[in-house]
């Protein structure tokens, strides 16, 4: 007999739910948010097949990827708006040229490019990515290019800005790895590291040429790795730890002035602060990558000609802008984050509003069915929660998973939805109660009731179908319930990991008082989760018109 | 009469046992999940660590700097109770919350809150910082409540009207919208950009502090560093007021005794007065009364953004700081707060409205 009733049940309910969609659709609202619906999940789920899956540890808190941007800079459209910028440049050189110096035993490979900047706007910084490079091994010792990059600037001025403290990653799956090995190698010729040196025992083979597939070498220079430590004393050495904290404002400007601050301390002058001010030079700067091998065994500059130190360089001038959405204080791309953040926020969304609809009607049906000691039980426990006040107990509960399960993020989201799940059936089970109530007192129930039918057939086939236009609609207004709790606990501080749209917001937040222009951070999630939220208010309003025609009005 | 003393004192009972169970089951959540351990382990250990630092530089001795931090951690345990199993520690949270008791704290992020020094009593720190929610929260309920009450009557006739629908989409607009969103964009917009706010909302701690010093300053003050808070709830909170009054007028609109009315010819405002707002009164006293009560607890995102010297805040702060006692008193509070509130609607209903009776 089950077998029978299934298709039947099914199709009626397929049927209920078509007719709800099509009442749905005839109204303006109800039209707008469907069609929004359509856009959003069409997104989520765009997003969710292109994007990696390991996206949060592989691009968004990938410091490496993060390194490659400039942080807090608005996106690249701003510029068609009249703002001026400057540009962001990414080029990947693997042409150079190359010059043999046989008496000196060296070799000398450059790769170029130019950089042109028009408005007047400093870059970030610059920093050049080798990929595959060559070492050479002489017997037991290894010899490696000694790169420098040599920027010629529009004023004429050639200047050496960055001398190779050339960083060598020994890890294959670099770029997207957060736990690379990294080994410095300040002077590639004399110093051999342990990491290396068992590779190239490893891997070198009799000719003594020797390449490093997948490696990445690179040379940075917007950061400065604490050598200047010497006592401060005059301007020329404050200078000097000034541009190695802030080396892009003295490559891509000019000095206009300089000031230094003296004090009388103990008897004698003793200089405090200098500062400069700096006019950033608009025009066209060329800049060499130059990469030497030195001391070469003869037999092996012959052989070296037809190859490259690197196969090639990722050039990146950090602008003042970036990709469609800007980038974070970390230089997180924005636009990728935000996209992530439908997939996760509609997940988020149906996740808790699915079974807490689920859980209210099974629990409502119960208790209005099967009345006696249950429906008392379900009727306290309704009325307990209903009293508790939600968002402490969601804190308190939130905060002891994230002390507890740092590591996994998983838990403490799901543990977060478990909670919203837990105390958001209570008022969706009353209202299924009162229905089926007044269901059950019906005469038609009676009637399947004397003619033998089964509680199970008489809830399934009477009552459930009957109460599914509700469910429906209540599980499409709790939607953005969940999403909004969400990010506002993650507004709070409680870090899941996950970027959702509320984290960044959160991150925003945080850093407010930093990025108070920051508009192009602070907006986009929050528009985003108010579009998806109104969707979801919008179609639940013209549902309830469907299931309520009460409330019709026109 | 004795039948609504029964009815009313078996809601007294069920309310009083809801209380308790809360109670029972925060202190349950707070000391179960290893919440408040762990976070008290934290504080007993940064304590340690301080305390060691600090007596190294006058003992030279190692051990003996080892047996003074040891004795200065037991200490400290014994202070915060963590050489208790967890069960003891949660019922004696229970019966002091429930007897009133709510202990002293000794928290520096709290007491400056409060703008007082530590140690203070847990008690006097929600005294002090109820009336600070109330001039954000309650104030801003109010106003738009006021709002609603007078613009929802004018819009019954003319449902579907452009400002009928304006009303509807706008309350569909701000229900989607978080609240602390808008405060973040507005703090962005008109303190940082537009310079129009102030950036620093705790400075109101002195202000009102200082109230009866000079009264007429110190009032202009305070709304000065109220006015975009307000503003900002007000916005936020007002299309669910219009469109939950509105919705209890449409329903009795619709009622036999309404058509009746307008048969008779009585005048549109006469009808809506004396047939439509008195009957649709009660369900709407009782959202008004319940909001009211729950804004006492605050906005906890909300106040945070706005970095508001509230009960919000003291929450978030509590419940950050791991004081558990806190976060008993402040759920005792809120919650007896709304039992009450709830406790006197009921009992309003009953004396005005027979039928209930009977139920």
């Amino acid at each position: 007999m089950n077998k029978q009733v299934r298709p039947s049940r099914l199709k009626a309910l397929a049927a209920s739910l078509r007719d709800i969609l099509g009442e749905t659709w005839r109204q303006g609202t109800g039209k707008a948010s469907l069609i929004l619906m359509v856009i959003l999940i069409v997104i989520a789920t765009y997003a969710a097949v292109v994007m990696p899956p390991n996206f949060r540890d592989a691009v968004w808190d990938n410091i490496e990827v993060q390194g490659e941007n400039p942080s807090l800079v608005p996106p690249e459209w701003t510029k068609h708006i009249g703002v001026p910028y400057a540009p962001h440049a990414v080029v990947m050189l693997s042409e150079l040229t190359d010059k043999l110096d046989l008496d000196n035993q060296i070799y000398e490979f450059n790769y170029t490019t130019t950089y042109n900047l028009e408005h007047e706007v400093l870059p970030q910084g610059i920093i050049a990515k080798g990929y595959e490079l060559l070492v050479v091994a002489v017997g037991n010792y290894t010899i490696g290019p000694r790169c420098r990059i040599l920027i010629s600037r529009p004023d004429g001025i050639t200047g050496l800005y960055a001398d190779t403290s050339v960083t060598l990653t020994v890890s294959p799956e670099l770029a997207w790895s957060r736990s690379s090995t990294i080994v410095k190698l300040s002077e590639s010729e004399n110093i051999k590291p342990d990491l290396l040196y068992k590779m190239v025992i490893k891997y070198a083979n009799e000719s003594g040429l020797l390449i490093l597939k997948n490696k990445v070498y690179y040379i940075e220079f917007n950061t400065a790795n604490g050598t200047f430590l010497e006592p401060i004393g005059n301007v020329a050495s404050m200078l000097v730890e000034d541009f190695a904290l802030k080396p892009s404002k003295y490559i891509f400007g000019e000095i206009s002035n300089i000031n230094a601050s003296y004090e009388f301390i103990r008897g004698q002058w003793s200089l405090q602060r200098v500062t400069t001010s700096m006019k950033p030079l608009v025009g066209s700067y060329n800049i060499t990558i130059s990469c030497r091998y030195t001391a070469l065994p003869p037999a092996i500059l012959s052989r070296i000609q037809s190859l490259k130190p690197f196969n090639s360089i990722k050039l990146i001038v950090k602008g003042s802008v970036y990709g469609f959405m800007g980038t974070d204080a970390s230089g997180r791309d924005l636009a990728l984050g935000l996209l992530y953040g439908f997939p996760l926020a509609i997940a988020i969304g149906f996740f808790v509003a699915g079974l807490t609809s689920l859980i209210g009607l099974i629990a409502g049906v119960v208790s209005g069915y099967y009345g006696g000691i249950v429906d008392e039980v379900i009727q306290r426990i309704v009325d307990i929660m209903g009293n508790i006040p939600l968002l402490p107990i969601l804190i308190i509960i939130a905060m002891a998973l994230m002390v507890t399960y740092a590591e996994a993020p998983l838990i403490v989201l799901m543990g977060i939805l478990i909670v919203l799940i837990a105390f958001g059936w209570g008022a969706l089970a009353i209202i299924v109660r009162a229905m089926t109530l007044s269901i059950k007192e019906e005469p038609y129930i009676e009637a399947a009731r004397a003619l033998g039918a089964s509680d199970k057939r008489i809830i399934f086939k009477h009552i459930i179908p009957q109460v599914i236009p509700y469910i429906v609609a209540n599980l499409v207004f709790s939607v953005p319930g969940a999403i909004l709790t969400e990010a506002g606990l993650s507004v709070l501080g409680i870090r899941h990991g996950y970027p959702t749209w509320g984290a960044i917001l959160s991150e925003a937040y945080r850093y407010m008082r930093v990025a108070m222009e920051a508009l192009w951070w602070v907006l986009p999630p929050g528009i985003l989760i108010s579009i998806t939220s109104l969707t979801f208010v919008l179609l639940g309003m013209a549902l309830e018109k469907v299931v309520e025609p009460r409330l019709r009005t026109a | 009469m004795v039948g609504v003393a029964s009815v009313l004192a078996r809601r007294a009972l069920m309310l009083a046992v809801a209380v308790i169970v809360i109670v029972l089951l925060t202190a349950l959540i707070l000391e179960a999940t290893g919440y408040s351990t762990r976070v008290l382990k934290a504080i007993v250990d940064s304590y340690v660590k301080a305390y060691r630092q600090d007596i190294s530089r006058t003992i030279r001795n190692e051990t003996m700097v080892n047996e003074l931090t040891e004795k200065y951690k037991l200490e400290l345990e014994e202070i915060y109770g963590l050489n208790k199993p967890w069960y003891v520690r949660a019922s004696t949270f229970v019966k002091n919350t429930l007897l009133m008791d709510f202990g002293i704290t000794d928290r520096e992020d709290i007491a400056s809150i409060v703008g007082k020094a530590p140690p203070l009593r847990v008690s006097d720190v929600i005294a002090t910082v109820i009336p600070r929610t109330v001039i954000m929260i309650t104030v801003a309920e109010i106003i738009c409540i006021a709002i609603a009450l007078a613009i929802a009557p004018r819009l019954v006739y003319k449902i579907g009207s452009i400002a009928d629908r304006a009303v509807v989409a706008y309350a569909a607009f701000t229900n989607a919208l978080p609240i602390w969103w808008l405060a973040m964009l507005f703090i962005l917009m008109f303190s940082y950009q537009l310079r129009v706010f102030p950036t620093d909302y705790r400075y109101i701690i002195a202000f009102i502090r200082d109230l009866s010093i000079d009264p007429i300053t110190n009032f202009a003050q305070i709304i000065y560093y109220a006015a975009l808070p307000i503003i900002t709830v007000v916005i936020a909170l007002l299309g669910g007021w219009l469109y939950g009054i509105r919705a209890q007028l449409i329903r009795v609109i619709r009622e036999d005794f309404v058509f009746v009315a307008k048969a008779k010819g009585l005048p549109d405002p006469t009808i809506t007065k004396k047939y439509i707002v008195r009957v649709a009164a009660p369900p709407i006293m009782t959202s008004i009364i319940l909001a009211l009560a729950g804004s006492i607890g605050g906005y906890i995102i909300t106040e945070s953004v706005f970095e508001w010297p509230g009960m919000g805040t003291l929450y978030y702060l509590a419940i950050s700081g791991g004081e558990a006692s806190i976060v008993m008193a402040l759920t005792y509070v809120f919650t007896l707060i709304y039992v009450i509130a709830r406790f006197i609607l009921e009992a309003l209903y009953i004396v005005l409205d027979p039928r209930i009776r009977i139920t």
